[in-house]
């Protein structure tokens, strides 16, 4: 017996999308993978191919005979992502089917590392697939050991406080775009809109597309669950893990400006780097500022290439 | 090789694939049982509508407004408040004092939407859902905010009503207390329109115990008196009766219905209300040079902070701590006011320091006449012997009723705390507690639907994301200058330009409000999250749900909170 209550109606349209994989996998609470692996397959469509070397994501996606994938997913062996890939786009080929997208998904470990020939190899034959490297810094499922995509200082159990790592990151970007590939692209957790941008790019494209993914592990990175976009938000923000792209290997775009957040604002929720002094902390800035500029002059050079060009 | 709850058992060994091949998805596996915290919705109570004074949801009018959807805006308004056009202009608006983004680039102009939407309405002739009539009837005595509001809502529940005015002008103070600057005449009778429209009628000099008697509303089903206050307080000195002292409300009424008036120059105006301020502003704009006085300082004074903020650009002197002694006639006309200067002594009983007059401090302020704007009380002449008041207010009981049968009583008369948008809640919960009353059912607060109460947990800043909001200005809100506006009765502040007021409600955080912004569904690592069906709020999947809080984080606006699961031991 109240008033005549009022409700308004919704008006808009929930994005319909259905999704591709299914949930109760194995990944642990917090993790990036999925998120991206949804997003990915939402742009992707079923017609899809995973082939995935020994990493987290062969984990996650379920013990024989269950899978979390819901589309063929091919595990292969840890040094042969991009070979296996470019086999299964050769059997396609035999078989007359050139609509399926075929994409190589692994990890830091399986790129910078182990499968780094394969993807070279691969990738200077540009073959034709989508490389999607998921950057989650170390190798997190055998226990969290370095890797060459670990951060400088970055604690691991194989570079302990003790003896805290002290090489460089290796550039896969600058890697990547020596070899040329038509279409490279870094993405982040916390711009879905632009990921999922990069991966409608990626489809409509041919040849060797890679897309460099900053995937957040808050088991490894020794930080709470519940910061999985955040820490992919404040890489972004503070410059540590900037979004472009790389076309033809040549020309740069910078798809979102850093706000240049001091570094020390994305280091100080994790702690793999609770060990880290002050003039640490100065040093990674440096360090971070010094390929942010690198990166600007990049985009600079191009930009006035394509002005030179018109 | 069979299937169980999605579980493969292969129950031979030549079942088995000659390379592992999945035939199942991982849906079977529950990881809803790795959690030991669980996210859930709850919206919270943002600030502003636990302050407002009629109980808006004004949230939810942000968000229509903030679509453009701005006659479902105004649907939401009339829930509470069938006036937006004159609160817009005259609320206080303590809805604005919490907002939360006042530390986020300056909080939102509540006021200023709200004054757009009501002249939306007006200019739209947006009306509520019609009832249908049940036959009844009902009689309001008084057409002031309060006896409108219940118009309103009673009508809106069936009922055919009458409404009595004393006077031969409707709306009680809205039209001979508020002046024209603030309030201008024609958004009054718009809104009186907007009740003609509705079926109310109206019967004016009509005068309780003088031309109108209970006897006489014997056909009515019951009766509501929202009669205000009508008898000015006296300050209880001699001569006060001379024609040069006034009183603060009937110098008003002749200036506001634009009746002659000899009066002034030098006015001194005594007191710190609304009602001073008023006063001494209205004469300012007829060419007098007014002065207020008021016996404490302005920390204490009652009146609208944003008011005497105005008051003091017009440049009119307001005296602090000063108390009037003596009115100083000469051949029958009034030449000046002696007064005593006062300090502020202990605390009375509303919480404020009361003045002391400071002995031998004498001094006088020559002048031509002096208004008396020191709070109003019940007019107690003319009600029925059979109904109890106090010198104060006729004394309700819960529900609205008075001691007489049938007869109700809300607004400043009964509980009221003189401000209109108090007048407007009143005249609403009054309407449903006569309504229950009728249906012979008890009356609760809480059949009135509002956000107000419903859950006591207040949204605050620190729990919102602020990565998903912009650090932006309010609008500048166009206002006449103080050289501007003393000349004449304008209306000082225009309202929002649509566009205006479209930008101010996307920049509200919405606090503690679920928006359907998607978040959480996109960001969820275990396909948890989707929304129901009416696609009004989410539901979250407990049997996949890990429990790691991303959507929590996530949200921008508090709207998912995290709680421990028992797991046991």
């Amino acid at each position: 017996m109240a008033l005549t209550t009022f409700t308004p109606k919704p008006n808009f349209d929930l994005l319909k999308v259905e999704d591709v994989s299914s949930p109760g996998h194995l990944a642990c609470p917090g993790c990036g993978i999925m998120p991206a692996y949804r997003t990915a397959l939402q742009v992707l469509g079923k017609n899809t191919i995973i082939v995935a070397p020994a990493c987290c994501f062969a984990v996650v996606d379920g013990p024989f005979p269950y899978s979390a994938a819901g589309v063929p997913f091919m595990h292969c062996a840890f040094e042969t992502a991009a070979a296996s890939a470019a086999g299964v786009r050769a059997a396609l080929e035999v078989l007359g089917r050139d609509d399926t997208n075929v994409v190589a998904w692994a990890g830091d470990g399986g790129t910078f590392d182990i499968g780094l020939q394969a993807l070279s190899a691969s990738a200077e034959r540009n073959e034709d697939m989508i490389y999607v490297c998921y950057d989650n810094e170390a190798y997190m499922n055998t226990g969290i050991q370095r890797s060459s995509a670990t951060p400088r200082m970055a604690w691991t159990t194989t570079t302990p406080q003790q003896a805290p790592k002290i090489e460089y990151k290796k550039d896969l970007g600058g890697i990547m775009a020596a070899h040329r590939i038509p279409y490279f692209a870094t993405a982040s957790l916390a711009h879905p809109e632009d990921m999922m941008a990069k991966f409608r790019k990626a489809k409509e494209l041919r040849g060797f597309r890679m897309i460099h993914y900053f995937c957040p592990c808050p088991t490894g990175w020794k930080t709470d669950a519940r910061y999985m976009v955040k820490l992919d938000r404040l890489a972004v923000q503070t410059k540590v893990f900037p979004l472009y792209e790389v076309f033809g290997g040549r020309r740069y775009v910078l798809n979102v400006a850093s706000e240049g957040l001091p570094v020390s604002e994305y280091l100080k929720i994790q702690g793999r780097f609770s060990h880290l002094q002050p003039e640490d902390i100065k040093l990674i800035q440096q360090e971070v500022n010094d390929n942010y500029e690198e990166l600007l002059a990049k985009v600079d050079h191009s930009n006035r290439q394509r002005s030179n060009d018109t | 090789m069979k299937k169980e709850n999605g579980r493969v058992i292969f129950e031979t060994e030549d079942e088995l694939p000659i390379t592992a091949v999945s035939s199942a998805s991982t849906e079977f596996n529950k990881t809803g049982s790795w959690k030991y915290l669980e996210p859930y919705y709850e919206n919270l109570t943002p600030p502003c509508i636990n302050k407002c004074l009629t109980g808006q949801d004004i949230v939810t009018q942000l968000r229509l407004t903030e679509e453009g959807r701005f006659a479902e805006a105004v649907q939401v308004l009339y829930q509470a408040n069938p006036f937006p056009s004159i609160t817009g202009r005259v609320c206080p608006h303590p809805c604005e004092q919490p907002c939360n983004r006042k530390a986020y680039g300056g909080g939102i102009t509540i006021r200023a939407i709200e004054h757009f939407l009501g002249d939306y309405a007006a200019t739209h002739h947006v009306m509520p859902p019609a009832a249908s009539p049940n036959g009844k009837a009902i009689a309001v005595i008084g057409s002031g905010p309060a006896g409108l509001s219940a118009a309103f809502f009673l009508s809106l529940l069936g009922y055919s009503i009458t409404v009595f005015e004393a006077l031969q002008w409707i709306g009680g103070l809205l039209r001979t207390g508020i002046p024209s600057y603030r309030l201008p005449k024609y958004v009054v009778d718009d809104e009186v329109q907007k009740l003609r429209d509705l079926g109310v009628q109206f019967e004016m000099n009509k005068r309780m115990g003088k031309n109108l008697h209970l006897s006489e509303l014997g056909n009515f089903s019951a009766t509501l008196l929202a009669i205000g206050r009508g008898a000015s307080m006296k300050l209880g000195l001699p001569a006060e009766e001379h024609d040069d002292v006034w009183n603060g409300i009937d110098l008003l009424q002749k200036i506001n219905v634009g009746e002659p008036l000899t009066i002034g120059p030098k006015v001194v105006v005594i007191g710190g209300g609304n009602t001073a301020i008023d006063c001494a502003r209205s004469l300012l704009r007829l060419g007098c040079e007014p002065k207020i006085i008021y016996r404490r300082t302005k920390a204490e004074m009652p009146a609208f902070k944003d008011e005497v903020k105005q008051t003091l650009e017009e440049e009119i002197p307001i005296d602090y701590l000063i108390a009037p002694m003596k009115l100083i006639e000469e051949n029958g006309k009034l030449i000046a006011i002696e007064c005593l200067k006062t300090r502020l002594g202990e605390k009375d009983e509303s919480g404020r320091q009361r003045p002391v007059p400071i002995e031998g401090s004498n001094f006088s302020i020559p002048c031509d006449a002096v208004v008396k704007a020191l709070g109003e009380k019940l007019d107690g002449c003319g009600l029925p012997e059979t109904l109890k008041f106090d010198r104060e207010k006729i004394i309700i009981e819960n529900g609205y009723r008075t001691s007489h049968p049938g007869i109700f009583s809300c607004g400043d008369c009964a509980n009221g705390e003189g401000t209109v948008g108090d007048a407007i809640r009143h005249g609403r919960e009054a309407s449903l507690a006569i309504h229950a009353s009728l249906l012979e059912m008890p009356y609760a607060p809480s059949l009135i639907p509002t956000r107000q109460g419903v859950n006591p947990e207040i949204a605050k800043f620190k729990q919102f994301n602020l990565a998903y909001f912009q650090k932006s200005a309010p609008p500048t809100l166009q206002a006449l200058q103080p050289n501007e506006r003393i000349y004449g009765f304008q209306e000082i502040e225009s309202g929002l330009a649509r566009n205006e007021a479209m930008r101010e409600a996307a920049r509200c955080f919405k606090c503690g409000t679920c928006t359907m912004c998607d978040n959480c569904r996109v960001f969820c690592p275990d396909m948890a999250i989707r929304p129901k069906r009416d696609r009004h709020s989410y539901e979250i999947n407990y049997d996949y749900c890990k429990g790691c809080g991303v959507c929590v984080e996530e949200c921008p606006r508090g709207a998912i909170h995290l709680r421990k699961v028992d797991v046991g031991n």
